[in-house]
């Protein structure tokens, strides 16, 4: 793979996104909670997520979703085009414990300047369960 | 279940395809910076482009309370998110959201026993009223007991 921002060229059906590690405390939720100003008490009420039947307060999907955008920016560059991203989440995430987002090459469709590149997408949990599936379409350039 | 009933009453059948009304955003580099660091980036490496990063869209409230049809089924979460994104979002730009309940479905007999799907669709315009992008999510509705945190996934 060539250095600096990744190319059409570079860029085969089958490869494998270098994965990307990420463990988020209550202080990284509450954050985003209050970026997004959306405050959903299962998101930093533990007592209430118990109540609920959950081990613990969840991480939000979006936020596990922005996760997929951070993988792909630290694969194809800062400039990476998006431009379609989707996520399934299968089982619930909780604060403090390790999470570690993969990707896979699915197809690569060259076009006349740029082309596409689609991706299988998924979260691991500790016991190495898939907690989110998803894929995502980027466009990258040719040259 | 033989003796479990379907929630999906005509009253909420017929909130499918009712509105929300639309929301005006900015594109906040304040913002930026903040969800960077929730995520545990550097909020610096992200804001010397001219276009916010694509997690910014995340960001955007797309959520409408399911009004009516919550009581029987007190639990919730995000089951899926769906995100076409025609362009990056600039720095500064002013967007609209309209959102609507695009679909109820529900599902008997799950991990979760019954639950109730909600697909909502937002969309998202500039100032020149071009499409910027379009979000689908869905929501699923479960008793409180059922809540044991197993498999998530909308049909």
């Amino acid at each position: 793979m060539s250095d600096g921002p990744l190319r059409l060229g570079d860029v085969h059906e089958g490869d494998r996104l270098p994965p990307l590690a990420k463990r988020f405390a209550l202080i990284n939720v509450v954050k985003w909670s209050g970026a997004t100003w959306t405050f959903v008490p299962i998101f930093y009420d533990r007592d209430l997520a118990r109540a609920q039947g959950l081990p613990d307060t969840l991480i939000p999907g979006p936020m596990k979703l922005a996760l997929f955008n951070l993988l792909l920016r630290q694969w194809a560059g800062p400039e990476v085009r998006l431009r379609s991203v989707r996520a399934a989440y299968r089982r619930p995430d909780t604060p403090n414990l390790p999470l570690a987002c993969h990707g896979m090459v699915t197809a690569v469709r060259p076009g006349e300047a740029s082309g596409e590149v689609d991706l299988e997408l998924w979260i691991e949990n500790v016991q190495g369960e898939r907690t989110v599936s998803g894929a995502a379409t980027i466009e990258l350039p040719r040259r | 279940m033989a003796d479990q009933r379907s929630l999906i009453s005509d009253d909420v059948r017929a909130m499918i395809g009712s509105e929300a009304a639309p929301r005006v955003f900015v594109v906040d580099p304040v913002v930026g910076r903040r969800l960077a660091e929730a995520l545990g980036e550097d909020p610096d490496a992200f804001n010397a482009s001219e276009f916010a990063p694509s997690f910014y869209f995340s960001a955007y409230e797309s959520f409408i309370p399911p009004t009516g049809i919550a009581g029987e089924l007190a639990s919730g979460v995000l089951a899926g998110d769906e995100w076409e994104q025609y362009r990056p979002l600039r720095w500064g730009e002013r967007i609209v959201s309209t959102g609507r309940i695009a679909d109820i479905y529900e599902r008997f007999g799950g991990r979760h026993g019954q639950t109730l799907y909600l697909r909502y669709e937002w969309r998202f315009t500039d100032e020149q009223g071009m499409l910027v992008a379009v979000s689908r999510r869905i929501f699923a509705r479960y008793a409180t007991a059922d809540a044991a945190g197993d498999d998530e996934e909308a049909p």
